[in-house]
């Protein structure tokens, strides 16, 4: 009996409304909601009114008049167009490949716990915290005919370049910028990634006679590629979004032998009042950089991630 | 239940009512103190002025706005400046915004742009102290407002009026024992005398040419066309002729100085679109074509110095005596503007200043007054301006300028700075321009 009664239920204690799974969800929800706030707000919205403007003509000054998908449609015979995707997957690929490999043979490097390890990821961190405009105009003096660049070329008997003043020279000239400016923190996140893979592995497949070069493809590298992927991905994707360099360097010339789809999106947008245009090339632009994700995706294999 | 038989509900009502009451009052002896104490502030109409950066003159118009507005103490004008490669891009967003300014100097050739909009109001003749355009036309030198009459009216007043002319060195010329050339022809057989190389690489260039400026390119190249006997649009702007042979002869010559006589260099353009004027201050061109009457300023306080002078464009010989292209920037006030008396009352203010703007900064506003004045008589070598101005004539207006000068301009720059084929260059860019051509 005084069992039954300690166990009748307690009228004075309301219960909860809400389960304590759903007080810790709504907890969770309540941190989330302002990064979801600011992404909905300052991306998804952005982007979702952009696609609206790419199906419309529009001159940012009047009204925009819905045309469907004519701008799409026009792209497709447009040479302004295909000139600047041309452009664009060339530079991309040329800085891209250079960039990873570099990137990676350094943090293979740096991996060896060498002394004065961190000046050296100073040194090559320093490039990475330079402002991209400020990178653009000193290597835009470093390229003048009489430059440090000209120079060093000289010594091995090379005559000068007309760096960024020759169609034949300007995207390279620019590729070697951007190589500069973003191998230092590609180089971080794969150091990182070595860091983290544990010694043994290398050791246990040494002892079983394992070449050095052997250990590096056969165990070191397949437990980077997620750090690869994600600098991959990366990388092409802020290659093939760049702005900047091109912009400051060359405004996309000489011609527009180095304007790169965002600068003719800039152009088209502000500078020539095809608002609409602009936006179908940036969802454009966004495709093929979705492409080239997936393509990485795939190549590198469902299991890193 | 208080005394009164109220709930806290209605005390708070009252409470309410009664904070209410006390903020109208306040706000009513508040609002008629400010009328009592400052009449003309309390009805003060506010225009926004949007302009370009350009230090001297902004000065000066800090000083003009601060005396309009005493003279007229129910009109602010609020003063926006900018970056001039920033001021259209401001223009677009404030409108965007739905805040578009009253009053914008745009360049000539945006202007175009904006009127086809629908987005400018017609000058008010009578702020300008005058009952026609012919009479307005009369205050101004002969093709000053040509640039922003469209269908028989006048949509802005010049801030600016411009044509390039040569600046040559005077020290180079001697040194090299050159007169500076009067032709295109005499420019290319002379330049090579103006070359200096050391180990190689150009010290100095006979003339820096604009590279990667589509906007001044194309005024340059319209120029030399014209001077060739051609035209690059029609004057209605429905046309382009950019295949025609004085097209070709004017390409040829321009890229020939880079290919053949090599009188310039390219590479030392670097990476600034306005390299050509910063190669010339520095020394190390002989000859440079894209300074106005606004680039003394800038030249006396450079390496140069006195040592530059302006001379009349080069001609073709035995071509037309065509100067270069007029240009410069024009007082509109928005069709959408609630306030366009005073907007334009504020801008006929502005343009009475002329003289002002001249002795400042070497700014001409086009108007007979400070051309005939003291002040630019006593100005070193304004007969050489005074002269090609009389000699030029604005682009044909486009709607679509910025474009196709990106076109045309682009195209020259791979003609001259990488050899492209001119023929077939300009083949393309014809039919990349002919949709964007006025209809």
């Amino acid at each position: 009996m005084t069992t039954r009664a300690r166990a009748a239920p307690r009228t004075d204690i309301t219960r909860p409304v809400l389960s304590l799974e759903r007080r810790q969800a709504l907890v969770g929800m309540a941190f989330v909601f302002p990064a979801v706030l600011f992404f909905a707000l300052f991306f998804f919205y952005p982007m979702a009114y952009a696609l609206y403007l790419s199906l419309t003509s529009w001159d940012l000054l009047t009204p925009p008049v819905w045309i469907g998908l004519a701008n799409y449609a026009a792209l497709v015979s447009d040479p302004n167009f295909l000139s600047s995707l041309s452009i664009t997957l060339r530079y991309t690929i040329e800085a891209a490949v250079p960039l990873i490999l570099l990137s990676l043979m350094l943090a293979l490097f740096l991996n060896q716990r060498l002394r004065l390890n961190g000046a050296y990821q100073v040194v090559y961190f320093v490039p990475v915290v330079m402002p991209a405009v400020v990178s653009a105009i000193i290597w835009g003096l470093l390229y003048q005919p009489s430059g440090p660049v000209n120079n060093l070329v000289g010594i091995v008997g090379v005559e000068p370049l007309p760096w960024l003043a020759s169609a034949d020279y300007a995207l390279h000239a620019i590729v070697i910028v951007s190589i500069w400016a973003s191998f230092g923190y590609d180089t971080l996140i794969l150091l990182a990634g070595l860091q983290s893979i544990p010694p043994d592995y290398g050791e246990a497949a040494v002892i079983d006679g394992a070449s050095r070069w052997r250990v590096t493809r056969d165990v070191t590298l397949p437990l980077l590629a997620p750090r690869l992927l994600l600098v991959t991905a990366t990388s092409v994707a802020a290659l093939l979004t760049s702005f900047v360099l091109p912009y400051v360097m060359t405004n996309g010339g000489p011609g527009t032998a180095t304007r790169v789809l965002p600068l003719l999106i800039y152009q088209t947008g502000f500078q020539f009042l095809h608002a609409g245009q602009a936006s179908a090339m940036a969802f454009m632009l966004l495709f093929i950089t979705l492409i080239f994700t997936a393509l990485q995706f795939r190549l590198f294999g469902r299991e890193v991630l | 239940m208080n005394p009164r038989g109220l709930t806290s509900w209605q005390r708070n009502r009252v409470d309410r009512r009664r904070v209410l009451k006390a903020a109208g009052a306040a706000g009513l002896v508040l609002g008629a103190g400010d009328r009592l104490v400052r009449p003309a502030a309390a009805q003060a109409t506010s225009v926004t002025f949007l302009r370009h950066v350009d230090p001297p003159a902004n000065k000066l118009e800090t000083d003009l706005i601060k005396q309009f507005e005493q003279a007229n103490p129910n009109i602010k004008v609020d003063y926006v400046t900018v970056p001039d490669a920033d001021l259209f891009t401001k223009f677009e967003a404030m409108t965007v915004a739905g805040t578009p300014p009253d009053i914008v100097n745009f360049g000539s050739t945006d202007v175009p742009a904006v009127w086809q909009r629908g987005m400018l109001a017609p000058v008010d003749l009578s702020a300008a102290g005058v009952s026609s355009l012919d009479e307005l036309q009369g205050k101004y030198i002969p093709n000053a407002l040509s640039g922003y009459v469209f269908d028989g009216k006048l949509y802005a007043l010049p801030h600016e009026l411009s044509d390039y002319v040569m600046w040559v060195n005077t020290q180079m010329f001697e040194t090299a024992g050159v007169d500076y050339p009067r032709t295109w022809e005499e420019l290319s057989s002379i330049g090579p005398k103006l070359m200096i190389r050391n180990s190689g690489q150009v010290t100095q260039e006979a003339i820096a040419l604009p590279l990667g400026f589509p906007g001044a390119q194309i005024l340059v190249f319209d120029a030399m066309v014209r001077q060739a006997g051609g035209q690059l649009f029609s004057d209605d702007g429905r046309q382009a002729f950019l295949t025609s042979d004085p097209v070709m002869k004017a390409v040829t010559t321009l890229s020939g100085f880079v290919q053949k006589d090599k009188i310039t260099d390219p590479a030392l353009n670097g990476t600034t679109a306005t390299a050509d004027r910063d190669l010339f201050q520095n020394g190390v061109a002989a000859m440079m074509l894209t300074g106005g009457s606004w680039y003394r300023g800038t030249l006396d306080t450079s390496k140069v110095g006195k040592n530059a002078i302006p001379v009349p464009y080069p001609r073709f010989e035995g071509g037309p005596d065509i100067a270069g292209d007029l240009y410069g920037y024009g007082l509109t006030v928005s069709a959408k503007s609630a306030h366009q008396p005073e907007a334009w009352k504020f801008v006929a203010f502005l343009s009475s200043h002329g003289t002002d703007y001249f002795e400042n900064e070497g700014l001409f506003i086009g108007d007979k007054a400070t051309a005939d004045s003291d002040v630019a008589a006593k100005s070193p070598n304004w007969d050489v301006f005074q002269k090609e101005l009389a000699r030029g004539k604005y682009p044909p207006s486009l709607y679509h300028f910025n474009e196709i000068s990106d076109i045309v301009g682009r195209t020259v720059d791979a003609i001259v700075r990488s050899g492209d084929d001119a023929k077939t260059s300009l083949q393309n860019a014809q039919s990349s321009v002919t949709p964007l051509l006025n209809s």
